[in-house]
């Protein structure tokens, strides 16, 4: 071996990390080489002189090592479970693409339904009260807080047992907002001299007309039913306010 | 299938099939050489307890995937090594590299031991810093050796690197200090008891 070669092997050969055969190189090359064996001697006179005793861990440590590990993985593991269920991204974007397709549906139901169809169940020769009785149980509180928006709605052929009650409140709701906007006297006379506007409410296809100020609309005092005009022709509840004005001027 | 031969391969096998007290047993297998590991590197016995248990808590994470075949001691050795040099590149570049006297209030147990005493004298301060001036590998490597921590295969495992080229980074790192200390009275009189580095 070569000085070059026992220098990279001095640091080992004083920590007994050598094989026995490398072992016995080094203290043969040292015994012939001076230069090896100066520095193997104050290497070893250095290491020699330097404490070695390691740090030890004490119990209390060790015991707080593993409950500091026990803890933060605990910890990990409450996070990944929300609600009970255990979340992963997988979970996640599964449960992200259902709330959208959720949301889609929901959306396109509200807006089909709020373009107003004439409902099979419901004619505009029906009284408010036939129309309160053909439909569910379950609108009788709606109908307590706004029973004119109800013969609204039966007036202009809206509604229906397909409606749900969100809709049904909301179009309700947003009549009743206009015609506290609109005097809606003013609105009925332009109505009937002017060309009248074409205005159609979210929700409604035909013009709000107020039934009690609309001269067309008889009071049964007797029986205590509004009996709303009859329609002109067969497709007449259905009919834009301009169209509905046309055929009553060329009548 | 190769049927599992070491402890830690048992045990890993028995904690991949539920039994979470496995886990329990590597780490009180573990837990003194990993400590030693970042010590070696850090020297700081609280951050080395903090980055063992960063080591564990990695482990945990991989555990239910690990290959039980696999050297669970090189891969700690390699996980804390680079843990414990990211943390000390870390200190170095928001400038908190412990002073002399930081290093020593932060000892904590140790101060009240007599090596530790010993160490605080002139000699003690001469042959600490000459090893902390040493380059980072021969630096973890002489202290890994020195201490009795880890042994040559076990430190080439944490490095990633062969037993020769540890061999040749303990002998550069005793023929620096050597040379550092060479006009101190360490080498000149040879007659100064042990010191901690």
């Amino acid at each position: 071996m070569k000085c070059n070669d026992i220098r990279d092997l001095i640091g080992p050969y004083l920590y007994g990390d050598l094989s026995p055969e490398e072992m016995r190189a080094v203290r043969t090359h040292a015994q012939l080489c001076e230069t090896c064996r100066e520095d193997t001697s104050t290497q070893g006179m250095l290491i020699g002189s330097l404490g070695n005793r390691a740090p030890e861990l004490t119990d209390d440590e060790r015991q707080r090592i593993l409950w500091s590990v026990k803890g933060a993985v605990r910890a990990q593991e409450r996070e990944r479970y929300i609600f009970g269920f255990r979340f992963s991204p997988a979970y996640a974007l599964a449960a992200a693409v259902i709330i959208g397709m959720v949301a889609i549906k929901v959306v396109d139901t509200i807006s089909t339904r709020q373009v107003a169809k004439p409902t099979p169940g419901i004619s505009s020769d029906m009284t408010a009260k036939e129309v309160q009785h053909s439909k569910p149980a379950n609108h009788e509180g709606m109908d307590r807080e706004d029973p004119a928006g109800t013969q609204e709605m039966a007036a202009n052929g809206t509604g229906g047992q397909g409606q749900s009650e969100d809709g049904l409140f909301k179009i309700i709701e947003g009549a009743d907002n206009f015609r506290r906007m609109w005097p809606i006297g003013a609105f009925v006379d332009r109505h009937k001299q002017d060309k009248p506007p074409t205005m159609i409410l979210p929700g409604l296809s035909a013009p709000v007309v107020n039934p009690l100020e609309n001269p067309d609309v008889r009071m049964d005092s007797d029986k205590g039913e509004t009996r709303l005009p009859k329609p002109s022709g067969p497709n007449d509840a259905r009919l834009t306010g301009s169209e509905g004005s046309e055929e009553n001027r060329s009548e | 299938m190769r049927l599992a031969t070491t402890e830690d391969e048992v045990l890993i096998v028995r904690f991949q099939n539920g039994e979470t007290e496995a886990f329990d047993r590597l780490m009180a297998i573990h837990t003194d050489k990993v400590f030693h590991l970042a010590w070696g590197v850090l020297q700081n016995r609280e951050d080395a307890i903090d980055a063992a248990q960063e080591v564990f808590i990695k482990l945990y994470k991989v555990l239910p995937k690990f290959p039980a075949s696999d050297n669970l001691n090189a891969w700690l050795y390699r996980v804390c090594l680079n843990h414990c040099i990211d943390r000390k590149r870390r200190a170095r570049h928001t400038g908190v590299e412990m002073t002399l006297e930081d290093w020593e209030k932060l000892q904590g147990s140790e101060a009240d031991e007599p090596e530790y005493r010993a160490c605080q004298s002139e000699t003690g301060r001469l042959i600490r810093e000459a090893v902390e001036q040493l380059p980072d590998r021969q630096q973890t490597v002489f202290i890994l050796r020195h201490y009795n921590l880890l042994s040559i295969n076990e430190i080439s495992e944490a490095m990633g690197c062969t037993t020769g080229a540890v061999k040749a980074h303990l002998s550069r790192a005793t023929a620096h200090l050597r040379d550092r200390l060479a006009g101190s009275i360490i080498i000149r009189s040879g007659e100064v008891g042990n010191h901690e580095v």
